[in-house]
């Protein structure tokens, strides 16, 4: 016995090595999700807070391209709203209809009544893929609510990247709500503390978007499988559908957190994997992770309705 | 008991160094030079394996909770660990190297501190980015991205070094 504890007390080094492999692998490749999401949400504050104050600086040195860079989407926003507003009228928009219009960069808008569209195809349902980032002004049916947030914290270099926000439950931030930035898709709402909130990013290894091309109808899986950030794959658009180099990808009107039409990426490469009749997509995505620094998070109301809906048929299967 | 208080800031200060900065300023938004692991490496030699294990992993640990992708640098900690007592039996004691308190640069010199820190990094990166992708076919991915690693580690950690660490060292 005793020179069994001996030996075991020789190889402590190799016994503890073992052990913390053990636990550290076991962490890696799941977590409690009860003890996991206490822990984040306390994590978020404490990062969100001090990151907050850090990044007061650099907001003021970045404040310059922010600024051009909102400057040139109200351009383009605005242009599009006259461009509707006299297609569908031939009227000259209001005054006040610009201004609704403007409260997107401040609070909330909300999205034209999209009811009607939901039985044409995706390439045409869509009020985003005419106005791919930024809804018409708001009126009293709307789906989607717009919440303008900053990014304060972001990570680019893990295989789990996450993005903080100064939005929290204060806010109206709940979990699973899409996030869109200037360029297009970034993300959806995992934590939510009090004032913050974290994003896993679609750079994210478990990060899954339902995505399709534009102008086609045809739905995919998008997600992205390691290395380069600006790089994603798109599966399960069937062979027949066309696709070519320099398509848009859009997400999809299946989705339970984006509004259909909000750009992700482009086609740079496809191909049909030997024995399969469904693409491989490499799509180039439009976001720049790593400075993106103001985001609007996207409350869909109708989410529960639907989600109630899809649990019934299920199990009426 | 001075040099534990002593060790321990020096390891909180790097912590919060790679959490609020350097984790913010991410080399081709894929490289982060990770600065905490140069903390562990210069830990004193006389310090018991054991010990310095459970230090490394509990460290790493630490760096996992900030960025919510756990057991990732604990892992790779616990590597650097592993390799560690032998790395310095097998280097640093075979060429006499007796001091007690942390591995310093003006007691090594430049090439031995290299070669001494090196390895240490290279095996805490490549395990580091192996587990995160767990797959042998992006192997030569995993070599670059590691190769990266230790170089902007390396610079980071003797540009710290000589600027703070170094210059309190050489002063006594």
């Amino acid at each position: 016995m005793w020179s069994i504890l001996n030996y075991l007390y020789r190889i402590r080094l190799h016994i503890l090595f073992v052990l913390y492999s053990i636990i550290s692998l076991g962490m890696l490749v799941g977590n409690d999700p009860y003890h996991y999401s206490r822990w984040r949400s306390t994590m978020v504050e404490f990062q969100g807070n001090t990151l907050n104050q850090l990044n007061t600086w650099r907001s003021y040195w970045g404040l310059r391209a922010a600024n051009e860079e909102l400057n040139e989407q109200l351009a383009i926003a605005r242009t599009r709203l006259y461009q509707d507003q006299l297609a569908d009228s031939a009227a000259l928009v209001s005054l006040p209809q610009i201004r609704s219009f403007d409260s997107l960069f401040t609070g909330s808008v909300s999205t034209n009544n999209p009811d009607s569209m939901q039985s044409q195809s995706l390439a045409t349902a869509s009020p985003f893929l005419k106005t791919p980032l930024i809804p018409k002004a708001s009126d009293s049916s709307s789906e989607y609510k717009f919440i303008a947030a900053r990014v304060v914290g972001n990570s680019t270099i893990h295989r789990h990247n996450y993005m903080i926000l100064n939005r929290g439950s204060r806010d109206g931030v709940k979990p699973r709500m899409g996030v869109a930035g200037p360029k297009g898709a970034v993300g959806i709402v995992d934590q939510v503390s009090e004032h913050f909130c974290t994003i896993i990013t679609l750079i994210h290894a478990k990060a899954r978007l339902s995505a399709g091309l534009a102008k086609k109808d045809a739905v995919g899986t998008l997600f992205w499988e390691g290395g380069m950030i600006n790089r994603a794959t798109l599966i399960d658009i069937p062979m027949h559908v066309p696709v070519k180099k320099g398509d848009t990808v859009y997400t999809s009107a299946y989705s339970l957190t984006f509004p259909p039409g909000i750009p992700v990426g482009r086609v740079r490469s496809h191909r049909i994997p030997d024995g399969e009749s469904v693409y491989r997509i490499g799509v180039e995505l439009f976001t720049d992770f790593r400075s993106v620094q103001y985001v609007h998070l996207i409350d869909y109301k109708k989410r529960e309705e639907r989600l109630r809906l899809e649990d019934k048929i299920a199990t009426d299967d | 008991m001075i040099d534990l208080i002593r060790y321990t800031a020096w390891l909180s200060v790097l912590m919060l160094v790679q959490v609020l900065l350097l984790d913010q300023m991410a080399l081709l938004g894929l490289i982060s030079p990770y600065i905490y692991v140069f903390g562990l490496a210069i830990l004193p030699v006389g310090l018991p394996s054991w010990l310095f294990m459970t230090f490394a992993f509990g460290y790493g640990l630490t760096y996992d909770a900030f960025t919510a992708n756990w057991g990732y640098h604990a892992l790779a900690c616990t590597f650097l660990a592993y390799i560690r007592p032998t790395w310095v039996r097998w280097y640093l004691l075979k060429s006499r190297y007796d001091d007690p308190g942390s591995i310093r640069l003006n007691s090594l010199g430049w090439a031995r501190f290299l070669t001494y820190t090196i390895p240490l990094f290279a095996i805490h990166q490549f395990s580091l980015y192996f587990f995160e992708a767990l797959a042998f076919s992006e192997l030569h991915w995993i070599f670059l991205r590691s190769l990266a690693g230790v170089l902007i580690l390396l610079l980071c950690s003797l540009g710290l070094y000589t600027t703070f660490y170094g210059s309190a060292h050489t002063s006594k």
